[in-house]
């Protein structure tokens, strides 16, 4: 929290200095510092319930924030808004809109497209390679209800990754996804990584953390640990994210252990 | 052509009615418009009830309009202006109470309307009582406002219900992306940095000017039907949102059409309730015949599509009963299956199908004149039929190998394999996996299609 923090340079693509969020007057964040590196993938992780989501909706303005102040890309979020996609948790749209997977996809080109401008065919071409980058094509004009859970959640993938953005704030791109799919989109995250952008990402699957990700940040009601995964992700910092409920796991997963080489 | 005999129809029937009806239905009609655009949007946005709320709470700005103007010089009460500025105003009022009222913790949407709306409404109904009281009272007949006169609207009404739905049309094509997204994703359209509360305005304004304007023809209280019954029946032709805005401007037109020119031949009916039934005769009529999501449609494809799989199922069922007795050698030609006889209970017993629909599709099978009775009483494929048969077959037999050998592919490939079915594959698919499986060594598994075996016919196995 030194004054130093706070010229970061522009490259680093998202900062969170003392952020405290609360819905109705119960603090769900606390005072949060986070500083993510840019061309990283960082990984979200903690309990249900931890303000995983909340960290991600408060520092896109969509729920206030009590105090503190969040920068993108040494910005405030209005200037550099299309440098940042947003891809929510399990959306809560009404799936029997009627929109075609393509239409959401053009959804994320709206903001480039502007006011009072129609969406043109070039629009659409961009709209249908994302479709197709999340091997989707051929769903193209199907109404979004026609989708299964997983391709649903592409959809959603494939509008922002149309928006060309810098930085992805993905809240669970991974839940009911089935693992050919989850292959898929990690493998398209590092392809954004490949090409100088970065992502934070909410995931729970302790397991793949290391696999998959570069950063982790380690969440609940406040940062429990933040930094390269090789250094903070460590048991003990899991146990102190996850309290009781990790111990737990870990004791069945011992019991496991020492069952399985009787059998 | 049938869009000019439809000009000339409207144009004959428009030459029937007399000026003042005209002017009423081109009033109405322009009002269903807007109505039915402004409708669709605000059904999507789910806040089909902020209609409601706006018509019930224009009631006392109406009367309170009244009031103001008869306390201050008696006898103008009636301006209609400043009638509908007050309608407008306490309209307004009540949407923005809502949405406070909204915000308290416990109180959940529905009861937030439920309160504004019987309250304002109760307040109106206070005021009117009040205004009966006036001298002018009785003669102000402010209740033609709740139940609409559309008989009494005048070329004035008619140059202002074009202007309203010329603005509504023009507001709605200029903000159709921005309205799009609100209503689709609110959380999305934020983080974009849309002024999503501003949008919301607008919509909002779009709303109590149509509600408020609906009041001289069909009337405060069925405002809200004439906003939403034709986006709701729209919902039943297309998937796609521009189609649904048109669609539903264009069921608020016809409904408006219909009820005006009805009540022209049958004074006493109200036109605003004519066009309300109308309406919802349309709705009806979607709810059944709709080509999106109809009842019959519906219906109709779900069985087409259990039919087509009946069939194959039968033809699929007889040709390895074939093949099983009669020991066919790796791949029969159709004119070899032909001539095999197989009786209906054999086939029936390896088939667990409900008697009926074993009789029905076997009797479809013979009039297409795919299998026929011989005089013995057996059952043999035609040509054609055994031509079908094989295809089938080997289709089925394509994709069980498949789904076998990849379906453990990569994610695109295998929602591809998910959707499309051996019903659906198209012949170039087939023959796509068929080099697929002959690459690998796997042909033999495969019948192959009727084309090639003939050109194999006389070879050696
Ligand atoms: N709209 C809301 N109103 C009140 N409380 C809320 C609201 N949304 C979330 N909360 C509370 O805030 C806390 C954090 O919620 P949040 O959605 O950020 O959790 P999360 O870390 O994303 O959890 P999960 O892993 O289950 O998605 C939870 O205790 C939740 O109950
Ligand atoms: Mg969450």
């Amino acid at each position: 929290m030194s004054s130093g923090a706070s010229d970061l340079p522009s490259s680093v693509p998202f900062q969170v200095r003392d952020l405290t969020v609360s819905y109705h007057r119960r603090p769900v964040l606390r005072d949060v510092d986070f500083v993510a590196k840019p061309e990283r993938l960082t990984a979200l992780v903690g309990p249900n319930g931890a303000g995983k989501s909340t960290l991600l909706k408060a520092s896109l303005g969509l729920i206030p924030i009590v105090s503190g102040d969040v920068r993108f890309f040494g910005q405030p979020l209005a200037v550099v808004r299309h440098r940042v996609a947003y891809v929510p948790q399990r959306t809560s749209v009404d799936w029997d809109f009627p929109v075609t997977a393509i239409d959401v996809v053009v959804m994320g080109l709206y903001r480039r497209i502007g006011w009072f401008r129609p969406v043109l065919a070039r629009h659409r071409r961009t709209a249908m390679q994302a479709l197709e980058q999340v091997e989707l094509g051929p769903f193209a004009s199907r109404q979004i209800s026609q989708l299964s859970g997983g391709q649903q959640q592409r959809v959603f993938l494939a509008r922002a990754l149309v928006q060309q953005a810098d930085l992805y704030l993905m809240d669970e791109p991974f839940a009911g996804v089935d693992a050919a799919t989850e292959r898929a989109i990690v493998a398209l995250m590092h392809g954004l990584r490949a090409e100088g952008k970065s992502a934070i990402v909410v995931h729970h699957d302790l397991q793949t953390v290391p696999e998959y990700f570069d950063d982790v940040l380690l969440l609940n009601n406040r940062v429990i640990a933040a930094g390269p995964v090789s250094e903070v992700f460590t048991p003990e910092n899991q146990r102190r994210a996850y309290g009781g409920k990790l111990v737990l796991l870990e004791t069945v997963e011992h019991q496991l252990s020492l069952e399985r080489p009787r059998s | 052509m049938t869009g000019l005999s439809w000009f000339v129809l409207a144009q004959r029937t428009a030459g029937l009615l007399d000026y003042s009806t005209r002017m009423v239905l081109a009033g109405t009609v322009l009002l269903g418009i807007a109505a039915g655009i402004v409708g669709a949007f605000l059904l999507l946005r789910k806040r089909s009830l902020v209609g409601d709320v706006a018509s019930h709470a224009a009631v006392p700005g109406l009367a309170a309009a009244f009031l103001i103007f008869e306390i201050n010089s008696p006898g103008s009460g009636r301006w209609l202006p400043g009638l509908l500025i007050g309608a407008a105003v306490s309209a307004a009022l009540a949407i923005w109470l809502t949405e406070r009222v909204k915000r308290i913790r416990y109180i959940k949407e529905d009861a937030a309307l439920a309160v504004v709306l019987s309250l304002s409404f109760g307040l109106g109904v206070c005021l009117l009582t009040i205004i009966q009281s006036f001298p002018s009272g009785n003669q102000a007949h402010l209740t033609d406002f709740l139940f609409g006169r559309a008989a009494a609207l005048v070329e004035g009404d008619v140059l202002t219900l074009t202007g309203v739905a010329a603005g509504v049309l023009v507001m709605t094509l200029a903000f159709f992306k921005e309205l799009a997204v609100l209503s689709f994703d609110e959380d999305f359209a934020a983080a974009q940095g849309w002024p999503v509360a501003k949008l919301e305005l607008l919509l909002t304004a779009l709303v109590v000017v149509v509600t408020v304007t609906a009041m001289q023809s069909v009337g405060l209280l069925l405002a809200v039907a004439l906003l939403i019954t034709p986006a709701v029946a729209a919902r039943f032709w297309t998937d796609r949102l521009p189609g649904l805005v048109a669609i539903s401007a264009g069921i608020g037109a016809l409904a408006s059409a219909a009820g005006t020119i009805v009540s022209a031949q049958i004074p006493r009916l109200g036109t605003g309730a004519l066009i309300v039934v109308f309406g919802l005769i349309f709705f009806i009529l979607s709810w059944f015949f709709g080509s999106k999501r109809g009842l019959v449609w519906a219906w109709w494809e779900r069985r087409r599509g259990n039919r087509e799989i009946h069939e194959a199922d039968l033809l699929r069922a007889v040709y390895e009963l074939l093949e099983a007795k009669n020991d066919v050698e790796g791949r029969p030609g159709p004119e070899r299956l032909a001539d095999l006889p197989w009786s209906r209970a054999a086939v029936a017993s390896s088939l667990t199908w409900p008697a009926r629909r074993f009789e029905r599709i076997l009797a479809t099978l013979l009039t297409r004149g795919w299998i026929w009775l011989d005089a013995d009483g057996h059952y043999r494929f035609t040509l054609h039929g055994a031509r079908r048969a094989i295809d089938t077959v080997r289709r089925h037999r394509l994709w069980e190998l498949y789904l076998l050998n990849y379906a453990a592919l990569p994610a695109g490939q295998i929602d591809r394999a998910a959707d499309i079915t051996e019903h659906g594959l198209t012949d170039a698919e087939m023959e796509r996996l068929e080099g697929l499986f002959a690459a690998r060594g796997d042909q033999s598994q495969v019948p192959a299609s009727f084309h090639k075996i003939d050109a194999r016919e006389g070879e050696p196995a």
